[in-house]
């Protein structure tokens, strides 16, 4: 499935005295198989145009096709396929484990596929849940019984996200997955996450504030600023523009600033990644 | 002088088999800004609520400026002379105007009319907040929030303010806005404790403390740390990025030794671009 996006914008109050322009002519495809960042500082419009891809939020102005489904008609046949649009596009919020109800892992898991799936019977509800629990690298024994509330936070991060994969959308959405992590939880998200996008999500897009994090994992990303985007590219190409990057607010990745700072004594060719950001550097030496 | 005094500290929640901090010392000197890391649930919040009074502990003796912390008639001073800012400025706003949220804590110790008016002035002068004085704190962004949110706390005129993961939510800038406002606070003397998953916000402090599963690992300054790499595994810490890519470069044949900072890493890059 691949968004198309065409000048989409999108008020919040509109016609109201306090309206405000939140999404500005934006027009962005994501191909199938994308990990894709979504980057901008905060109120520039990224959880506005991402809640739009499963339609929470309708579209104003301009469209948006997401695989067969063109989420800009308002006909009765498009209204009746939302249901089938949010199995394809799970979202999942910032701070997922706060959204966790149920009272135990296995009721809040099974909580989506029950409402996607009316007609499923126990057993294929229970392969699903088990499937989405071990996806995420919890113990499925172990762990359903449990009341979500007792967890750890990341682990009740990784139920949360478990709640969302188990309905196994095409496109996953996350609103910056790693907040609040520990760093360790963190690295080890990032690696669920990359599982997921080999296993079972084809395309995975992210929002995220930290570009060092872009830079090491995503494959493209979109910059918005003001509502607009700004730029769209590999982070090879995004981060080479570091008046853009800083124009619209964000920091560069450390990469990229000392790429760019060091520019006048040396020539390094890399895509922004620690690893290749080191090995350019060791070559440009040896070059020199 | 001694800001705060942990002495064989033991604390465990009614409902749970393990203790949440278990013998810990430690001590921070008035003036320091000391770190607090470690993965979740390793004990750091337990430690900031054990030290402005919250919790008692269960043995050992916390004191604050001398003052211990088990004994009741000294805790209203301890917590007027301790301030805590949480992870989320949303669940720490009382009013919906950015005056009447700062306004709150003094009015509530009882401070006269006058020097609440002074207190104010400083405390959104001190966080850079005064042009958001009248306006509703739910229009503001993350950052200003909390910055209103630590303007709040300096109104009771702490000589102590704890971060307790107070920057998790916000973006790099708003991060950026918060470690500022510390940094202003501590040059006029202020004892900072930040308790932070960001390795790049220990970098900076003077001394920084690591606690696991309730224990304390390590006390000591941020570069000792980092130099740890078994220590820095063991506690599920990670290296501020600079450092990061030193690493990577000492695998390519390139050693700059260990870096914390961006401008120290380009600085040692640079030398040795330049002696080539």
């Amino acid at each position: 499935m691949d968004v198309v996006a065409r000048e989409l914008t999108y008020h919040y109050n509109k016609g109201a005295k306090f309206a405000v322009l939140a999404l500005d002519d934006v027009s962005l495809n994501i191909a199938e198989g994308e990990f894709f960042g979504v980057i901008g500082h905060t109120g520039s419009g990224k959880s506005t145009f991402i809640q739009h891809l499963n339609a929470l939020i309708p579209v104003e102005k301009g469209s948006l096709i997401v695989g067969s489904y063109d989420l800009s008609k308002r006909d009765k046949k498009t209204k009746k396929s939302l249901p089938e649009v949010r199995k394809k596009v799970g979202m999942v919020f910032q701070y997922p484990e706060y959204q966790l109800f149920a009272e135990t892992v296995y009721d809040d898991v099974a909580f989506g596929i029950k409402n996607f799936y009316k007609s499923a019977d126990k057993s294929i509800i229970d392969q699903k849940v088990r499937k989405a629990i071990e996806t995420v690298g919890l113990n499925y024994d172990e762990i359903k019984g449990k009341s979500p509330f007792t967890l750890s936070g990341g682990q009740k991060r990784r139920v949360a996200i478990a709640g969302v994969i188990a309905v196994e959308p095409e496109i996953l959405v996350l609103d910056e997955p790693c907040a609040g992590l520990d760093p360790q939880g963190k690295t080890k998200l990032w690696k669920l996450l990359h599982d997921i996008h080999k296993t079972t999500a084809k395309t995975v897009i992210i929002v995220s504030h930290d570009m060092n994090d872009v830079a090491e994992q995503c494959s493209k990303a979109a910059m918005f600023d003001n509502g607009k985007i700004v730029a769209v590219g590999t982070p090879k190409e995004l981060f080479s523009n570091v008046k853009l990057i800083e124009n619209a607010g964000l920091e560069v990745p450390v990469t990229c600033y000392l790429t760019d700072e060091l520019k006048e004594l040396v020539d390094i060719d890399s895509d922004f990644k620690t690893s290749s950001f080191a090995k350019a550097f060791a070559d440009a030496v040896k070059n020199r | 002088m001694l800001a705060i005094n942990i002495d064989n500290v033991s604390f465990k929640y009614d409902d749970e088999k393990r203790f949440a901090v278990e013998n810990v010392s430690l001590s921070v000197e008035e003036g320091e800004v000391v770190a607090v890391v470690g993965a979740n649930a390793s004990g750091k919040s337990t430690l900031a609520k054990l030290i402005n009074g919250l919790i008692a502990p269960l043995s050992g003796k916390v004191e604050v400026f001398g003052n211990d912390t088990s004994d009741a008639k000294k805790l209203f001073d301890i917590r007027k002379s301790c301030g805590i800012v949480f992870q989320n400025p949303d669940n720490q706003m009382v009013a919906s105007i950015v005056e009447d949220d700062v306004v709150f804590g003094p009015e509530n110790i009882g401070v006269p009319r006058e020097e609440i008016k002074k207190r104010i002035d400083f405390a959104l002068g001190a966080t850079g907040t005064e042009a958001f004085r009248t306006q509703m704190a739910s229009r503001l962004s993350g950052g200003q929030k909390q910055r209103v949110a630590i303007a709040g706390v300096l109104a009771i005129m702490p000589r102590i303010l704890i971060l307790d993961e107070s920057t998790s939510m916000l973006d790099p800038r708003g991060r950026e806005e918060v470690m500022s406002v510390v940094k202003a606070l501590n040059k006029e003397k202020m004892t900072v404790i930040v308790i932070t998953h960001y390795m790049d916000e220990v970098v900076g402090c003077d001394k920084v403390f690591v606690m696991g599963q309730g224990r304390l690992l390590f006390g000591g300054t941020p570069k000792e740390l980092f130099a740890d790499s078994a220590l820095i595994e063991k506690a599920g810490l990670e290296l501020p990025v600079p450092a990061k890519i030193a690493v990577e470069l000492r695998k390519s044949g390139v050693d700059v030794g260990l870096p914390l900072t961006k401008e120290e890493l380009k600085e040692k890059l640079w030398t040795l671009l330049q002696g080539n």
